[in-house]
Formats: structure tokens, sequence, C-alpha cells
């Protein structure tokens, strides 16, 4: 029973660990999440068309939007995201990607200002 | 005997590992997000309760839609887009609210920031996307409409008037007021939440994930990219919120014949403010206070006015220069933390005034 217990317990602080690692990239349309992955765990080129006339790209750990109807195409301009916190908005077509941190905030930001 | 304590001792460890898993999944981190306000929200709410925080965030960004409604220069039948259009209307009672504490705002605040600006702002164009130096005979005929006294708000009949030719823009305070109007609704459930509006950071509450209940929050670097911090600052919510806003010149930038241009307009000349500031972010308990004095601060620069706004409205401010210095108002020094020392480094008021 104690050797039941043990390995339930050294599996359930392995499960902990495993979550706290890495970046989760969300795509969020009009608030809905449409996509959601752990960054590291995209090794090959992915296209997300939340919306017709928004495509984003995901790619060796980056993320990012590559094309879009909008006029400005800001959403474009922001780049591919890498880091923990980055957002990109295209706006007009109510399209975000989040960056967030796995796991406890201890050492990473609750939020940016900017 | 030796292998019974050891299967004992192995049992309580299990335990105690197991129970301080179980312990950690107690409040959830809850993420939402959406648009409102020309800008991207997104929010993270504590609770162990998901559908609770769930439609808690449903009212929130129902209350925020509503708001945005009303005042959203853009859209057309906003109460401030009819102002604008005739000149007068009657408008909802929240309006009228709004609009008394931003005059009221203004005023305080000696005019360096004036919700009249409208005319000026709309020749500029940074809010359409494609920004330009306006003509300087239509620039000086805009700045002749700039007079917040030329606001007439009519409580008893919910009427709002401004002079000939004169338009408002409440872009400077929007998202703050959004911000009040979210707060208000996480304290009422006590729920506590770290909300990026735009850029503007709200959090309330204790930070279940952070050390002595602090919230984590990193502050964009304004002379390098976008995904780069210069500095941390840990904020305790003692009195249930705290709001932060920026102003930046680094944000809707952009650049003409060899000269480079921002956004926040000085409201005497009608030209991009000039002070050295490459951003000023103000930390309040109120959203709105904390939007209008970052935008005033930016204007007005860093002298005895500006901390002396900074202390009758309770509030904390890092001014960014653009040599790389920075000053940070005393309540909020240990706080505060540079991250990027290559760059950066903090300095004494005198030093950062002169």
């Amino acid at each position: 029973m104690s050797s039941v217990l043990l390995i339930a317990a050294v599996a359930a602080c392995f499960l902990m660990r495993e979550r706290q690692n890495g970046i989760t990239a969300r795509v969020y349309l009009d608030g809905q999440t449409v996509f959601e992955a752990n960054l590291s765990d995209i090794k090959e080129k992915k296209v997300i068309t939340p919306v017709v006339g928004v495509e984003i790209t995901a790619e060796n750990g980056k993320i990012g939007f590559t094309s879009s109807s909008c006029q400005s195409h800001d959403c474009i301009k922001s780049g591919m995201l890498s880091k923990p916190y980055s957002t990109a908005a295209c706006i007009p077509n109510r399209v975000l990607i989040t960056l967030s941190p796995n796991g406890h905030t201890g050492n990473g930001y609750d939020s940016i200002a900017y | 005997m030796r292998g019974f304590i050891l299967k004992k001792t192995a049992a309580v460890l299990s335990a105690v590992c197991i129970i301080v898993s179980l312990c950690a999944c107690g409040s959830q981190k809850n993420e939402y997000s959406s648009f409102a306000m020309g800008s991207a929200v997104s929010a993270s709410l504590y609770g162990k309760d998901k559908k609770q925080t769930d439609l808690l965030w449903n009212e929130i960004s129902s209350a925020v839609t509503a708001a945005d409604r009303l005042l959203s220069a853009t859209s057309d039948g906003s109460d401030i887009s009819r102002i604008n259009s005739t000149g007068s209307a009657i408008v909802d009672s929240r309006t009228v609210s709004f609009l008394q504490k931003a005059v009221l705002l203004c005023n305080t605040l000696n005019r360096r920031l004036d919700i009249t600006l409208g005319a000026v702002t709309a020749l500029w164009g940074f809010t359409g996307g494609t920004p330009s130096v306006p003509d300087e005979s239509a620039l000086k005929a805009a700045l002749d409409t700039v007079n917040i006294d030329g606001v007439f708000i009519d409580e008893a009949n919910r009427t709002v008037s401004v002079e000939n030719g004169q338009k408002l823009d409440v872009g400077a305070l929007g998202k703050g007021e959004a911000c009040d109007i979210m707060k208000e609704k996480l304290l009422a459930s006590d729920t506590a939440a770290c909300i990026s509006f735009g850029g503007n950071v709200l959090v309330t509450g204790e930070n279940p994930k952070g050390k002595n209940g602090e919230w984590k929050i990193g502050m964009r670097d304004p002379l390098g990219s976008p995904d780069e911090v210069f500095a941390a600052l840990s904020l305790k919510a003692e009195n249930g919120a705290l709001c932060v806003s920026t102003s930046g010149s680094y944000e809707k930038r952009f650049e003409e014949n060899g000269k480079s241009y921002h956004h926040i307009i000085n409201p005497d000349t009608g030209y991009p403010a000039e002070n050295g500031l490459v951003s000023v972010s103000v930390i309040c308990p109120s959203g709105l206070n904390a939007d209008a004095l970052s935008t005033a601060l930016f204007v007005n620069g860093l002298n005895e006015t500006s901390v002396l706004w900074l202390k009758s409205f309770g509030a904390d401010a890092v001014f960014v220069f653009e040599n790389g210095t920075v000053f940070v108002t005393d309540s909020i020094c240990k706080n505060f933390t540079i991250t990027n020392t290559d760059v950066y480094k903090t300095v004494s008021y005198e030093e950062a005034a002169k």
C-alpha cells in the first residue's frame, strides 16, 4: 500500500513539473479559444485560420499573423512571437494571440504594462 | 522494525506529496479574452468554481462592451459620435457621469489633458491608421476649438453640448474607465484577477500564486522591441485594486521628412509633447485617474506640479526618459526593479527633473 502511495505521489509531482514547463500559445476569435498548444511541441509548420481572411503560422517555437484582410496589417507587423506574455491582435477581425508561461508565476510576470 | 519505520515514513511522505499537489489545484486560474475600445483584453480570473468565473467574465465583458458603445468616437450612434456630429445630444446617464469626471480631471490637471482635442487629433489621423503631419493653418484652426470650458453638461436633462466646431476625443480615458467598471464587479465578487486591457493593467485582490500575494508586472521596454521588458513592478492591491496606465511615445509613432512624431498631443501647441520623456506609467487605485494622469504627466513633464498631482490622487509613477534615466516615486521604489541595467538606471528627482 505504501509503495502504491509513493508511486502515485512521485507521478503527481512529476506531472506538476511537466505542466510548469513551456509556453502555451492561444488563439482567440471573439473571446473563444480556437487554438491552444504548447509552443515547444509544435515542430512542423502549422497554419491556423481562425476566420476567413486571417492566417496564423506556428513554427519552430514561434507564432504570429502571416496574412490578414485588415487594412493596417498591424497584426502582421507584430512579427513572430516567442516570449511569454507577448500578444498580437487583429482587432478588425477580432483575433488575438497570447503566449502564457505554464505553471506558477513566481518566476515570471502576471502581465505586461505598455 | 527498521522495515516498519521505513514503510511508515514512505506512507507519510506520499500522503504529504499528494495533499500538496491537490492543494495547489485549489484556486484555479481561468483565462479569458475579448476586444473593446479598439484594444485586446486578456484576463486571468482566479476561482475554485470555473462556472462562476465564466459567468462573472461574461458580466464584465458585457458591461465593458456597453461602455464602449456609449464612448467610442468611431462607432456611429455612440453618445460621443452623436455629440460630435450634431454639437449637442441627449445621452445615457453613464455618459453624463463619465464626462463630468473627465471635465473635472481636465481642469484639475491644468488642461495638460483635454477631451476637446478631437478636431486636432482627427487631423493627425492616429486613429485611422495612416497618420501624417497636418497642414499648419488647418491645425491652427482646429487648435482654436480646443477649450474644455466649451463643454456644457445638463445633468437633469442628460444633454451634452459643445461649442461650434468642437470635437470630443475621450480616447485617453476610455480604457481607464473600462478598468474601473471591471474593478467594481471583481471587488463585489471578491475575485482575484489580473487583466491587461490594451496595455493598461488591473489587479484585484491577492495573487494566489504570487509571493506574499503580490502581482508581478513587467514593464515594456520603451526604447527596445515590443516583446522586451525593461523593469519589474511588484504590486499588492491593499485597497482591493490597483491600475497601471502607461502613456508612451513608442505607440503609434510615424516618421515624415526625417522627423519622428508620436500621438500624445500637447493641447497648447497641437503638436506631440516634447520634454525628453518616452513613457510615464501611473499606478493608482482608480483606472480613470491613472489614465488621466499618465497622459497629463507625459505632456507636463517631470516637475513639482506633476509630483503634487500624484500625491493628491494617491498615485505613484515611473518616468522614463529618452536617455535611459528613470525616476520612480518614493512609495514604489522598493517594489520596482530595473531588469535591463545595460540601458536604464534610476536617478533622483533632482537629476531627472533638471
